[in-house]
């Protein structure tokens, strides 16, 4: 009978495999064919740009979705997905390759879910950060590809280890006080890193994404900030903690909708592991110093999560398909998410919006910023929250707003300048150092009980 | 140096292992042959430099992507095996600009300005597998241009402005497997374009301009498995068009201008695994038109103007999993028609004209986790109507014209994960208790912060997150006793009278209408009881004779 079960079961899944042709492993001419295709395909709604280059010159392409490719349209909050970081965690890359062919084809099919995700946000696929790394994974294949094969770039570098450590400052900070939020790199963070991490950075700085997620294998679990244990390094080994954002429990939120979204992340039991929910703090599975996900909190607006979608790294082939069935709702999912909190413009008393204004939550010691055009965004879990909007040279103002469950609140700011003072009056409104030298919000400091 | 030391050094820098076999081997050769090997290595390896513009990899794969590009490198090594063009300003492919790259496997031009490939160009290729020719200005496809590709796996052409095929461009290609002709503005394809390339398995001929296939067309592709034909100006399909795909098992058929297809069309396609016909102009589908596709999984027929589905129309596709019929014009739901569809875990009927729901409507759909009903017409669902839908975890009802939910009509819907209920005309009265009930306790999933009341008319526009029990008057302290109603459709008539129930508004009034059948008389009984008084008023209404009549009366107490 069990027998009979499992013959069934298979042929089933032979016959799912033979209907497809469509999936398979991209190599980098592949991944770069198949991106200008949607992008031939769906003109309109889509822009393929590069962010820059790995050691050996491979482009790090990005295709975007959005119903004005190439414009931040205000209140329309970014998003992007990261994939192929570890050159070895090749279904990232896979996934959001379908990803770009599904949202094109459903918006070709009217699909009105689709139409309207594609009409409200802007969306940034990178398929693979490390182009390099995954040409080396790929030479040996899914086939006996060892642990760590193709996992670093060219240079043997471990990209989720080669951001710029924030954590260190932020932890000081949440004890003796100082910023919460666009914790600033070192001068010569440029020498510190690779050139794809380099690349990531600046495309961080040129876009101000609201929400991300980064797309890992090895196992099946949602993971969130902080990746970077608190606990002090003992003999040089950091025990794994758990260590809370300000913003927990609308991580956790992030995290379960995906692993709720997802076929079986949500079990919990996948790869001989155990996840309640399928979500995990990062360094309560294991402390990871200089990881990516942090820096996108704590240099950035932009939350980030990472997800860890199979136990094998290097999936074969035939179990492509089944695994985009089982994320390919959860990615739409979690997309819809940068929909949820609170957005609104900040302006002036002439309505020209204010850049680099800084939103607060009381109760969240983790502030945003506005964008250039004067929008901000703020994600929240549903209830009623203070928000604060201050810019250098006005005067603050304090609302009340209430999140509801579905699209973001709408909560616009206008600031009345303050008088001009001595100092104020040799500042030039237009200079750049003018706007973003706004004094942060200090952070909670932890109460020492 | 000795002989032995240098061959050492040699063999290590040119393989890096094996040396010592090596060392035995080449210790015989005389040392004139020696330097001469040596020479070579070193020479070819400087000798060796990657073009302007382009990244190269391993010496063998050659990516060019700049515009300040305008034609071929002249200096590509011959050990090419991968040549990709993106992006550049290269307008002409020559008959000798790929002379001697005979390694070539792919080769591959998207976004470039190339206008036109001489006809011997890509004469060079003995091992080509892999050709893509896509968003250049290309309006032309000399005969004889792939003559030469015996190996050619894969040939893409796509979104250029081709407007016709040479019919013998694709004879000596004989192992294409793969076709993609996408986004062109072919018009029109001889009868025997494809009588050479029996293995093909995909084929894509999707945006073009076809308005007519012979007949014969795609009678030589046999192991055909997937077709795209979608986005052309077929308005019709020439009987037994597909009578030969007895492998296929993908067919895109959206968006042409199709009104009927004929009923023996997808007859012999017992592989077909997906059907796609959605955004064309169908307005009737014959009863057996799918009875062939018994391993059909996925069907779409959404934005047509089909008005009836024949009943027996899904008897045979009981593979379906997923059947899509948004957008179009259907009224009513032939009984029992979805009852074989036992695996079918995913039901569109959005944006039709569907007016109600009997409870034998999704009978036998056992898997269903997605039923979507939204914007149709619904003003009735019979209580009955998801008891076999007891997997559902999403069911859309919005924009209808649905005023209550009868008892027990969402108890089977264990599992329902999500419940989107608003713009409806709710009528809040004592029929919305259950409803209000059910709301409440699953208010997790259920949508309800847009959801607002539309009658009665002291509660218009209340939010049904506001509504307490209480605010439901319910007739119940109100006997009403009809002594002959004569029979009719609405059940709740039969065992009340009243046509909307009393209520209570806020400044006190009571309002009670009914609707009756009066064949003699009429007498009127109202009492009020207050504490242990009794208050009665008998009103008396005059002869209705000869013949029955329908009487509305109002009664407002103040």
């Amino acid at each position: 009978m069990a027998l009979g079960l499992w013959s069934f079961l298979q042929l089933f899944l032979l016959c799912e495999v033979a209907a497809s042709l469509s999936f398979f492993h991209h190599r980098y001419d592949d991944l770069v064919r198949a991106l200008y295709n949607v992008q031939n395909q769906c003109p309109y709604i889509t822009r393929v740009y590069s962010i820059g280059r790995s050691v050996q010159g491979r482009h790090l392409y990005v295709i975007e979705f959005s119903d004005n490719p190439g414009i931040h349209e205000l209140l329309e909050p970014e998003f992007k997905y990261v994939g192929n970081m570890h050159g070895n965690e090749v279904l990232g890359r896979e996934l959001l390759i379908q990803l770009a062919e599904f949202l094109c084809e459903e918006y070709r099919n009217n699909n009105e879910r689709v139409t309207r995700l594609i009409q409200t946000t802007r969306i940034h696929i990178l398929p693979s950060m490390n182009p390099d790394g995954y040409e080396v994974a790929a030479d040996q294949g899914p086939e006996g590809n060892g642990y760590l094969t193709g996992r670093y770039n060219y240079r043997q570098v471990d990209l989720n280890r080669n951001f710029p450590d924030l954590n260190t400052v932020m932890y000081y900070n949440e004890k003796y006080g100082g910023p919460n939020h666009h914790l600033p790199l070192p001068d010569n963070w440029m020498a510190q890193v690779e050139p794809e991490t380099q690349a990531m950075i600046q495309w961080l700085k040129n876009y101000n994404f609201v929400l991300s997620a980064n797309l890992h294998g090895g196992a099946v679990v949602a993971n969130y900030p902080y990746d970077k244990s608190k606990e002090i390094r003992m003999r040089g080994f950091t025990r794994s903690t758990y260590s809370s954002t300000p913003d927990d429990a609308l991580f956790k939120e992030l995290a379960k909708t995906y692993s709720y979204a997802h076929g079986w992340m949500h079990t919990g039991y996948n790869c001989d592991d155990f996840f309640y929910e399928g979500i995990t703090n990062g360094a309560s599975w294991y402390s990871l110093y200089k990881g990516m996900q942090d820096f996108n909190y704590l240099h950035t607006n932009c939350f980030e999560i990472t997800l860890e979608l199979s136990c094998d790294k290097f999936p074969r082939e035939e179990e492509l398909e089944q695994e985009w069935n089982g994320n390919r709702e959860a990615l739409l999912t979690y997309i819809d998410k940068v929909h949820q909190g609170i957005k609104g413009m900040i302006t002036d008393e002439n309505g020209n919006g204010i850049a680099n204004a800084v939103i607060s939550i009381s109760e969240i010691a983790h502030d945003v910023t506005s964008g250039i055009g004067g929008d901000y965004f703020r994600l929240l879990l549903p209830g009623t929250y203070e928000v604060t909007a201050s810019a250098e040279g006005y005067y603050f103002k304090t609302v009340s707003a209430t999140v509801g469950p579905a699209d973001a609140t709408l909560v616009h700011f206008q600031l009345k300048q303050q008088k001009a003072t001595i100092e104020s009056r040799f500042l030039n409104q237009n200079n750049k150092n003018y706007i973003r030298k706004v004094v942060p919000r200090a952070a909670n400091k932890r109460r020492s009980s | 140096m000795s002989l032995e030391m240098f061959s050492v050094l040699l063999t290590d820098k040119a393989c890096g292992f094996h040396s010592d076999l090596t060392l035995k081997m080449v210790s015989n050769i005389p040392w004139s042959v020696l330097t001469f090997a040596w020479w070579l290595t070193v020479h070819s390896w400087f000798a060796w430099s990657c073009p302007d513009s382009c990244d190269c990899f391993r010496r063998v794969k050659i990516f060019c992507t700049s515009s300040a590009i305008k034609e071929v490198p002249s200096n590509i090594s011959v050990t090419v095996t991968e040549l990709v063009f993106l992006e550049t300003h290269i307008g002409t492919i020559g008959n000798t600009t790929f002379m001697g790259k005979d390694r070539l496997k792919k080769l591959v031009f998207i976004s470039n300005q190339i206008k036109s490939i001489d006809v011997g160009a890509l004469h060079w290729f003995p091992k080509l597998t892999d050709l893509e020719i896509t968003a250049n200005p290309l309006s032309e496809i000399h005969p004889g241009t792939f003559d030469n590709l015996p190996e050619l796996l894969k040939l893409t052409v796509t979104f250029n402005y081709i407007e016709e095929l040479p019919c013998e461009l694709l004879q000596k290609t004989q192992n294409l497997q793969i076709l993609i002709l996408q986004g062109n503005n072919i018009s029109a394809l001889c009868s025997e374009m494809f009588s050479s390339i029996k293995n093909l398995v995909e084929l894509s001929l999707d945006s073009n301009g076809i308005m007519h296939l012979p007949v014969d067309l795609f009678k030589p592709l046999q192991k055909l498995r997937v077709l795209k034909l979608s986005n052309n100006k077929l308005s019709k399909l020439p009987p037994g068009i597909f009578d030969c795909l007895k492998e296929l098992s993908e067919l895109y058929l959206n968006g042409n201008g199709l009104t009927t297809i004929p009923g023996h069309t997808f007859e012999k396609l017992t592989s077909l695994k997906k059907l796609m016909l959605m955004s064309n102009s169908i307005k009737m589908l014959s009863d057996g038109i799918f009875s062939a596709l018994v391993n059909l999984t996925i069907l779409r027929l959404d934005w047509n103007r089909l008005e009836y589905l024949p009943f027996g129309i899904f008897n045979e596709t009981t593979s379906l999993h997923i059947l899509s019929i948004n957008g179009n014009r259907l009224q009513a739901i032939p009984e029992g028609i979805f009852s074989r569809l036992h695996h079918v875990k995913k039901l569109d009927l959005c944006s039709n004209l569907l007016e109600k729901l009997q409870n034998s409507t999704f009978q036998g759909l056992h898997s269903l986790t997605h039923l979507h009903l939204d914007n149709n017409n619904l003003t009735f669902i019979e209580n009955n109507v998801f008891k076999d839908l007891n997997d559902l975890k999403m069911l859309t009802l919005h924009h209808n014209n649905l005023t209550t939910i009868l008892d027990g009509t969402f108890d089977p819907l264990f599992n329902v994960a999500s419940l989107v209920l608003h713009s409806n005309p709710w009528l809040c009265d004592c029929s919305f208790m259950y409803l209000l009930k059910w709301i409440k306790e699953n208010s997790d999933f259920t949508q309800v912060s847009e959801m607002q009341c539309e009658k009665p008319q002291h509660l218009k526009e209340k939010a049904l997150s506001l509504l307490r029990k209480q605010d439901l008057s319910c007739p119940t302290n109100t006997r009403i006793h009809v002594p002959d109603i004569p029979s009719t459709n609405d059940q709740r008539v039969m065992k009340n009278a009243p046509l909307s129930p009393c209520y209570l508004t806020t400044n006190g009034d009571l309002h009670l209408t009914c609707k009756v059948n009066v064949c003699k008389s009429m007498r009127i009984h109202v009492s009020l009881q207050r504490e242990s008084n009794t208050t009665t008023f008998v009103r008396d209404f005059g002869n209705f004779q000869p013949h029955c009549t329908d009487v509305i009366f109002n009664i407002t107490i103040n």
